[in-house]
This record gives C-alpha cells, sequence and structure tokens, in this order.
C-alpha cells in the first residue's frame, strides 16, 4: 500500500508545469528590483526542473540543492548587507521560492510552492499599490489559485475548461467579501509605507532640475499622467493654469540648471498683494525628484514640503509614491515677496561671455530704440508673432551659439527654446530674467483637471523694478493656441505619431479616471477614514477592543455563512429506501461493537456480523436473503411492504442483541 | 433452479486440492460463463491439478500440452500427411481438438504457438491448408503460467491475455492443509480418479440458465462504474475494453448462479472484478501493482 500512497501524491508533467507558471509569474514583478543575477537563477532553476519532468530523470542530489540554496543565500547577504530588512527579507523570500522548485517533487511540496507564491505576491505591494499593478497581481492570483485546483485534480483531462475555471473563479469570488471587510476594518498605518523607487509603470521621465533644448519637446509625445488637480471651486481659464516646478537661474551657454545655492527662508518679504485665491488637491503620480508642483503663485506650501524664495515647492525626500498635497494659490500679475541680494541680481543678468554674439548684438539695437523694460518686452514678443518664427514639437537641433541660431536661422522650436531665447535677449539687455519649468493647463477628465506629461511647458520671469516679478511666457506669441487651450489643442490639429488619435487618447483619459478612484478610494484609505467609518458603526475610538470586536463579528459571520451554504449545497447521494434501511441494518451491529469497513456489501457484512452474534445467525440471514431478493432479483414486486418486512426483522435482530447484552 | 450438481463438482475436486474453495468456485464460474482460465502461479501449487481435477469431474474429453520453445504451431493444430495409398494428404488432429485444454506453462511456448492457440480459443475453429475444422463444443483451454520464471519465456502481449476470461493464483495453501498433505491417506485419495459428475449436455442446459440470470440496473451501473474507473485512473495504460466488461458481467451471472440465486447482486461483481482485471491491467511504471491498484478501486466505489 505504501507505493501507491507515495504514487498518489506524485506530480504529473502539466501539475508541475502550472507551479512553475506560478512562481513566474509571482516573482516576475520584483524582477526590477531583485538583483541582476536573480533572471538568470530563475531561468536556470525553471529550465532544469522541467527537463527533469519532461524526460522523467531523477531530480538532482539534495547535496547540490542544499549547496545552490547555501550559494544563493551567501550572495543576497554579501550584496545586501546582513540585516533584517524589508528589502532583504523580500529577496530572500523570493529567491527560495524559486530555489524549492528543485526538490518539488510530491504534492506537498507543491502546495507550500504555491502557497509561497500568495506570499511573494503580497511582499510586491510594500513597493507600490497602483493600479496596474493590482490588475497583474489579480490575474496572478487566478492562476496560483487555479493551480491549486490542478494539483487537487489528478485524473481531469481538461484544465481550463469553462467548469474548471469557473470554480476557481467561485473560489475566488468567495473571498472577496472578506478581503473587503478586512480592507475596511484591519488596523492602518498612520502614514504611508515610504519605499525605494518603483518600477512598474513608473520611473518616467518628467521635468528635471535642468533644461536643454528638446528636453521639454520631447515630453510632448508622452500622454502619461503628471498630475491630476481637483479643485474646490471652478477651474479656473486654461491661460491662468502655470503649474510651477523648478526654478532655472543658471545657464552655460545650452543648459538651464537651478539655483544650487541655498536660499534661506528669510529672504521673503511680507506683501500684501490682492488676488483671486484658488485651492486645491494634488495627487502627484511619483517622479524620482524632490519638486512639487503647484499654481502661480503658492500662497502656502503643502505639509511636509517648503516652499524657496523662488517659489519651488521642495519635499525632504524624493517622490517615489504617489503625493497627495493640498495647495492654495493667488492668482497675480507681480510676485513682489521676494528679497534678492546684489549676488542674486548678478547670476539673474549672467550670460556666458563669448556666447550668442549676434543675440547681443541686436539687443543692444533694439535697447536704444526703447524707453523701459517693458517695452522691450513687447517688441520682443511682436518679433516673434510678427517674424516667421515657428512653433514645433520637432525642432532642428541646435549646436554651439544655441541662441543666434535659433533667432536668425532655424526660427522653429518648442517652448523651451522660446523661453530660453527670451531670457537670454533679457539677460542681454541687463534686465535680471530666469527660466520656470513646470506644466501649463491640463484637461478637465471626468471632474478633475488632468495634467499630462505632454502638458510640460516652460516660460520666463523677468524682474521689473519697484514691482516684482513679472511672468512672461513667449510661447503665447508664437502659438497663442497653446496657451489659451492647452496642448492638447495643439495635438487635436495634429497628430504626434501614427498611434495618436483621439479615440486612443480618450482611452488613455477613461484609464487616468479609473486611476484616480482607485487612488482614492483605496490607495488613500487611511487611519483617519476609517475613523470615519468606525465611528458609523458606534465605535468612538479604534482602540484593540473595537478592532477585536469587529473583526470577530466578521469572522463569526463569514464562517457561518460558509457553513450555511456548505450545508446547503452538501452532497445530495441519491438515498434509496434501500440504502436507508441496510444504513439501519448494519447500524444494528455497530452499535454493538462490530467493526466493519464503511464499502462492505451486505453479504460480506452479514457473513462478518454472524460471526460476532451467531445467536442472530437466523435472523440475520432472513433479512439478508430478503433484502437481496428485494432489491436485485427481477421477480419480487419491488415496493410492496418493502419497509414492513425488512423492519420486522430488524426489529427482531435489535430484541435478540438487547437481550444478548442483558444476559451478559 | 437447481445447482447442486455444480456444487457436487466442486466439492469433488475440493477434495483433491485442500483450502481452495474460492479458487475452485471461481474457475468452474468461468467455464460456466464460457471462459477460458488462466492459472498464474508459482510452480508446485497445485495448477496442473486443479485443471486436471475440473476435466475429469466435467467428463469431458480431455487432452493437455506442455508448451516448450521448440513446439510448433502444427504440434498444437495438427499436420496434413501426404497419403501414398490415396494420393491425397489426410488431416490428423492435434491435441487442440478437445473439449478441455490444458495447455501447461503457456508463456514457454513460441509466440508463433501462442498465437496459434489463441487464434483457435477465439475462433473455436482451426484452418490448415485453406481448410477449416470445426474444434468441439463446448470447448474449454486452462492456461498455466509461471509468472517468476523469466529467463526463456515469452510473455504474452496485452491483446492475447485478454482471451482468458479469467484469471486465478492459487497460492500456497493454510498451514493445515498443507500438513494434511503429507498424510498418506491423502496420497492414496490423489492416486483416485474423481468420476465425471457433469455431462457435456448438462453443462449447456447450465449455460443457457446462467445467460438468462437477471441483473437489475443498479447492479449494471456498479459494473459500469467500475469499468469506467479502470479507464479514467491515469495510472493504467489502458482501461478495461468493453469485451472485458462484457466478460465481468458473464463472470457475475455464474457466481450468482454457484449462490443458487437467479440475480446477480453487487457482491458478485465485487468478486469477479479482481479475477477478470488484474491479468488484463497494465501500469506505467512497473512499481505499482495492477492488483493493488483495482482494490482500490473496489474499496473506494460505493457498492450498493
Amino acid at each position: 500500500m505504501a507505493k501507491i500512497q507515495l504514487t498518489k501524491y506524485l506530480l504529473s508533467s502539466k501539475q508541475i508545469f502550472w507551479v512553475l507558471l506560478s512562481v513566474t509569474i509571482s516573482v516576475l514583478p520584483h524582477l526590477p528590483r531583485l538583483p541582476l543575477w536573480f533572471p538568470i537563477l530563475l531561468i536556470g532553476v525553471i529550465l532544469s526542473r522541467w527537463l527533469t519532468a519532461i524526460k522523467q530523470t531523477k531530480p538532482l542530489p539534495k547535496v547540490i540543492i542544499i549547496l545552490i540554496t547555501l550559494t544563493a543565500f551567501i550572495t543576497i547577504v554579501y550584496f545586501q548587507g546582513f540585516k533584517l530588512n524589508r528589502e532583504i527579507s523580500v529577496t530572500i523570500l523570493a529567491a527560495m521560492t524559486v530555489l524549492k522548485i528543485l526538490e518539488t517533487n510530491t504534492k506537498r511540496d507543491a502546495w507550500m510552492v504555491v502557497t509561497l507564491c500568495y506570499f511573494v505576491i503580497l511582499t510586491r505591494f510594500f513597493y507600490s499599490q497602483d493600479l496596474l499593478l493590482v490588475i497583474y497581481l489579480f490575474l496572478s492570483v487566478l492562476i496560483i489559485t487555479h493551480t491549486l485546483f490542478i494539483l487537487q485534480h489528478d485524473n481531469k483531462k481538461d484544465f481550463l475548461g469553462k467548469r474548471e475555471l469557473k470554480q476557481t473563479l467561485g473560489l475566488l469570488a468567495t473571498g472577496l467579501p472578506l478581503a473587503v471587510l478586512f480592507f475596511l476594518f484591519f488596523p492602518r498605518l498612520g502614514s504611508p509605507i515610504w519605499g525605494s523607487p518603483d518600477f512598474f509603470g513608473n520611473g518616467k521621465t518628467g521635468i528635471g532640475d535642468s533644461m536643454s533644448p528638446g528636453s521639454i519637446s520631447q515630453l510632448f509625445s508622452d500622454d502619461s499622467t503628471a498630475f491630476r488637480a481637483t479643485f474646490k471651486g471652478t477651474i479656473p481659464n486654461n491661460s491662468d493654469l502655470y503649474w510651477r516646478g523648478p526654478v532655472l537661474w543658471d545657464f552655460d551657454g545650452k543648459t538651464w540648471n537651478t539655483n544650487q545655492r541655498q536660499i534661506s527662508k528669510k529672504t521673503f518679504i511680507a506683501s500684501n498683494d490682492t488676488g483671486t485665491l484658488v485651492s486645491y488637491e494634488v495627487e502627484l503620480e511619483p517622479t524620482g525628484q524632490k519638486y512639487l508642483f503647484a499654481l502661480d503663485y503658492v500662497k502656502t506650501a503643502p505639509t511636509g514640503s517648503t516652499l524657496k524664495a523662488d517659489q519651488q515647492l521642495i519635499t525632504e525626500n524624493d517622490i517615489n509614491q504617489l503625493r497627495h498635497y493640498t495647495a492654495l494659490s493667488q492668482f497675480k500679475t507681480y510676485n513682489s515677496n521676494e528679497l534678492l541680494s546684489p549676488e542674486d541680481f548678478a547670476r539673474l543678468k549672467y550670460l556666458p561671455p563669448s556666447f550668442n554674439p549676434k543675440t547681443k548684438a541686436l539687443i543692444q539695437q533694439w535697447q536704444r530704440q526703447v524707453r523701459s523694460p517693458l517695452e522691450l518686452i513687447k517688441k520682443i514678443l511682436t518679433h516673434f508673432a510678427t517674424d516667421e518664427f515657428y512653433y514645433s514639437y520637432s525642432p532642428p537641433l541646435l549646436m554651439g551659439d544655441t541662441v543666434d541660431q535659433f533667432l536668425f536661422e532655424t526660427k522653429s522650436g518648442f517652448c523651451e527654446h522660446y523661453a530660453s531665447a527670451f531670457t537670454v535677449m533679457m539677460r542681454a539687455a541687463g534686465i535680471p530674467a530666469r527660466i520656470v519649468t513646470g506644466y501649463q493647463g491640463g484637461i478637465l477628465n471626468e471632474g478633475y483637471l488632468l495634467v499630462k506629461q505632454s502638458d510640460a511647458h516652460a516660460w520666463a520671469e523677468v524682474w521689473i523694478q519697484n514691482k516684482g516679478w513679472l511672468r512672461v511666457d513667449p510661447t503665447s506669441a508664437v502659438s497663442p493656441l497653446r496657451v489659451e487651450q492647452g496642448s492638447q489643442a495643439l495635438i487635436r490639429q495634429n497628430s504626434r505619431n501614427w498611434l495618436d488619435n483621439s479615440w486612443s487618447r480618450k482611452l488613455g483619459e477613461r484609464y487616468d479616471a479609473i486611476r484616480h478612484n482607485w487612488n482614492k478610494w483605496v490607495r488613500e484609505y487611511n487611519a483617519t477614514k476609517q475613523k470615519a467609518i468606525f465611528k458609523v458603526i458606534g465605535f468612538d475610538s479604534v482602540n484593540g477592543r473595537a478592532i477585536i470586536i469587529v473583526l470577530g463579528t466578521i469572522i463569526l459571520i463569514t464562517t457561518l455563512l460558509v457553513l450555511f451554504f456548505l450545508y446547503i449545497n452538501r452532497p445530495k447521494r441519491k438515498q434509496s429506501p434501500y440504502d436507508k434501511i441496510q444504513k439501519k441494518f448494519k447500524q444494528l451491529f455497530l452499535k454493538h461493537g462490530l467493526t466493519a469497513e464503511e464499502n462492505l456489501g451486505i453479504l460480506e457484512f452479514s457473513k462478518k456480523a454472524t460471526e460476532y452474534f451467531p445467536q442472530s445467525k437466523n435472523s440475520i440471514q432472513q433479512f439478508t436473503t430478503l433484502y437481496l431478493r428485494l432489491r436485485f432479483s427481477e421477480t419480487e414486486n419491488k415496493q410492496a411492504n418493502l419497509d414492513n418486512r425488512l423492519l420486522k426483522i430488524i426489529i427482531k435482530i435489535k430484541n435478540e442483541l438487547r437481550t444478548k447484552d442483558i444476559k451478559e | 433452479m437447481n445447482n447442486s450438481l455444480i456444487h457436487k463438482a466442486i466439492n469433488a475436486v475440493c477434495t483433491k486440492l485442500f483450502d481452495k474453495q474460492q479458487q475452485v468456485e471461481m474457475s468452474f464460474a468461468c467455464l460456466l460463463a464460457g471462459g477460458h482460465l488462466l492459472i498464474e502461479d508459482k510452480p508446485g501449487l497445485g495448477k496442473t491439478t486443479l485443471a486436471g481435477a475440473i476435466s475429469h469431474v466435467l467428463g469431458l474429453t480431455f487432452k493437455r500440452i506442455q508448451l516448450t520453445s521448440d513446439m510448433l504451431p502444427s504440434d498444437v493444430l495438427g499436420v496434413s500427411i501426404f497419403q501414398p495409398n490415396s494420393a491425397d494428404f489426410k488431416f490428423f488432429q492435434g491435441p487442440i481438438f478437445t473439449q478441455l485444454l490444458l495447455a501447461d506453462e503457456l508463456n514457454r511456448g513460441t509466440p508463433r504457438t501462442q498465437s496459434a492457440l489463441l487464434e483457435a480459443m477465439a475462433e473455436q475453429q482451426v484452418s490448415i491448408d485453406g481448410q477449416t475444422h470445426q474444434l468441439p463444443s463446448p470447448f474449454f483451454v486452462i492456461a498455466t503460467q509461471n509468472p517468476t520464471d523469466d529467463a526463456g519465456t515469452f510473455p504474452l502481449p496485452d491483446s492475447q491475455l485478454d482471451r482468458f476470461m479469467v484469471s486465478i493464483s492459487l497460492g500456497y495453501p493454510s498451514a493445515d492443509a498443507e500438513k494434511k498433505l503429507y498424510e498418506s491417506e491423502f496420497l492414496n485419495q490423489q492416486k483416485i480418479k474423481l468420476p465425471a459428475l457433469i455431462s457435456a449436455q448438462q453443462l449447456n442446459a447450465m449455460q443457457e440458465t446462467i445467460a438468462k440470470i437477471h441483473a437489475n440496473q443498479e447492479v449494471k451501473d456498479y459494473l459500469h462504474s467500475l469499468v469506467l474507473q479502470t479507464r479514467d485512473n491515469k495510472l493504467f495504460v489502458n482501461g478495461l475494453s468493453p469485451r472485458a466488461g462484457l466478460a465481468l458481467f458473464r463472470l457475475s451471472q455464474a457466481l450468482a448462479y454457484i449462490a443458487n440465486r437467479d440475480f446477480v447482486i453487487p457482491e458478485d461483481v465485487k468478486k469477479a472484478f479482481l479475477p477478470v482485471a488484474s491479468h488484463r491491467m497494465r501500469t506505467l511504471t512497473t512499481q505499482q501493482n495492477p492488483a493493488i491498484l483495482l482494490k482500490t478501486i473496489l474499496n473506494e466505489t460505493r457498492i450498493p
């Protein structure tokens, strides 16, 4: 018998395939953050196990498996350091799950590996709760659960039939309500877990802390979301939506850079500007940088960030997770609450000495014609508007004196070309100026403002004596459409590539709306919101007692429900009256101490019963003969007197057995 | 229905073979069901004794062949020999022309000889030199083979084994029965040839009765579910064929007859299952014993 027991727990190659698939699928989303040797390990282990399965060769010797495992463990510890943190724990879990495949020979092993897969999948949520990831993980849970199903059913020929899949889906669906309730009521951390950069659909390009020709125009073809903004009141006009990001002070002739010098908070001066206040909530996708984006000009800094004197919002840590913040901004023409030192002015007027001589000459010529900086600005903008300048997201490459080339030769550029040229011209005239990068505009998408990477923009700021900073957007002179109606208007006019059409854009926007809701309802479900729910059901504070009561109730109700459905759907064996009476007959003897295997025919059973209770020999034989005759013969009238006659004998035997007991 | 005759025969055979009531009953059931019998066991356990005793009791013409590797089909079937007087070929019947044939050590014969014999078993006729010779009726073959003795044997392929309705193995006798063998009284008795108790006509009549024995739907369902399970179990190379299913049914009927019933009960089927199935089943790996797997099937199928 021992041999059969063993074969019963052996795995077929189909089952092994599904186990391998489960492991691959659960480890896959971890790969970008796992060490480089990990994919090699994964592929090697899977190939070796698969070969063993196909060729039915012997599994690797224990010694080799132990050696491989030790090597993997030491490698992990060597490269990631010996400390008990999340990184190393997840790496070890993933590595050991993969290595366990090597010694997966019986069903018990397979169950273990597949169960481990659930944990591997779970750990992925430490790093991201993005919707895309959640969808992927749901699918992998489906596959893993189906693997469990396949491990249970040896003899099934078709593993992907409708009925089989339905069973797995049903299993998952049963768990769903419990998952939702636990999501709502399980104790939550007060703050989100901050993690390392995430690679799942993120790590995208975006606005950075430097700008050179081409760095923003390349974003124009990127329709992924930069951030979403929800306004308290009405959404301002598109031409007012200047989302301020990094402010670029330093120019080396080609590239603009942020002010690396620390600007202390004290350089703020109080101002009593009047202007429309606008309050909004921003949901910023991970950027890997420290900049927050807010409308010009920020009144108060969101929590967790600092407002620099040049109106940049800087956070303490890199933004590697979805970031939420509320901001208050005020629209005004001049921003005067920045105190500039003489060095600052020097930096704001600085140009590399030998670059762009033509531009410098042109400005010196124009300076003689105008009386004030404002007039010069107007003249330059008019020049952009009237001369043959083009707004293009794929302008020719510029080399050397980029501004000269742009102004006098190519005359075609994206916002960064115009902003850069304009600022250089201002500085050439000795007027302090700098570049601001960020986003401009956004589209209304199901109640919120969706700002895409393609909305990236650059504009200039000019310091006007006694008034403050004035925002000048030279792009508006060349392409008023861009500023008044947003980049989407441009895209509608000219598609960027063959994939670019309104249908695909609509789809992307629809998807973004779903993500937004996901973020809003799931990822941002925090302790505060949980407290509100607890309040609704009558607990004023979320303490241990409340949690135990609520979770206990959930578990109790779920268990009762499961038991109820199990009871309702219990397998109903078709029990004929004969089966019932046979059971009754057998029960008589079992009660009096007879032990017999369950699946014994009535003849065999009677034989055994006669051995133990010889005094009832005649009655037993009488019953058996009559029973068999009634049930299986052709001649007997089936139903007539069935219960009566057999029951009478049963009662007789009952009495006989009882008298025997009394005698003893 | 009167089956006292068959019980008399069974009891008579049992005097020659102690403690083997079940196997003797099964052998008779097989013959009553019109099937051929295969006895698989080690040497010296009474295979030939059993076959001989049955042939004597049945009062059938009996012949015996001992298969060896140099035996030719003509040694079994017969041969046509040229007659110089009449300038003609005359057919001399081989040992197969008998009502009961004992083929000893079947797996020692060459495949050619085995095949000739087994063809005859299936067709109940012999074709030689374009002439067809009808075999007598009833026609039974009792074959023995020694499964452990591999050297110089030609194991029968599955398709040939399928021609045997039942396979039994005798096994060692119990201690008491074995000691009885040493007694001189028994040895004397062994020398006495059993009288013929059943005639060929009586046998035919019994077979007719058995064919009419009733099996209701429940019994048929049970039988069929057993057959299906041998097909669904992936550890077997093949499941039971419909022919095997029919054999199982016929054998169950014969067992019911021996138990003096005019209807089949599930326990007849249960009893008949292993003898019918165990020699027909092959497992994918040699580690598994088909008989044990079949027993698991029996245990796991609910008997009505």
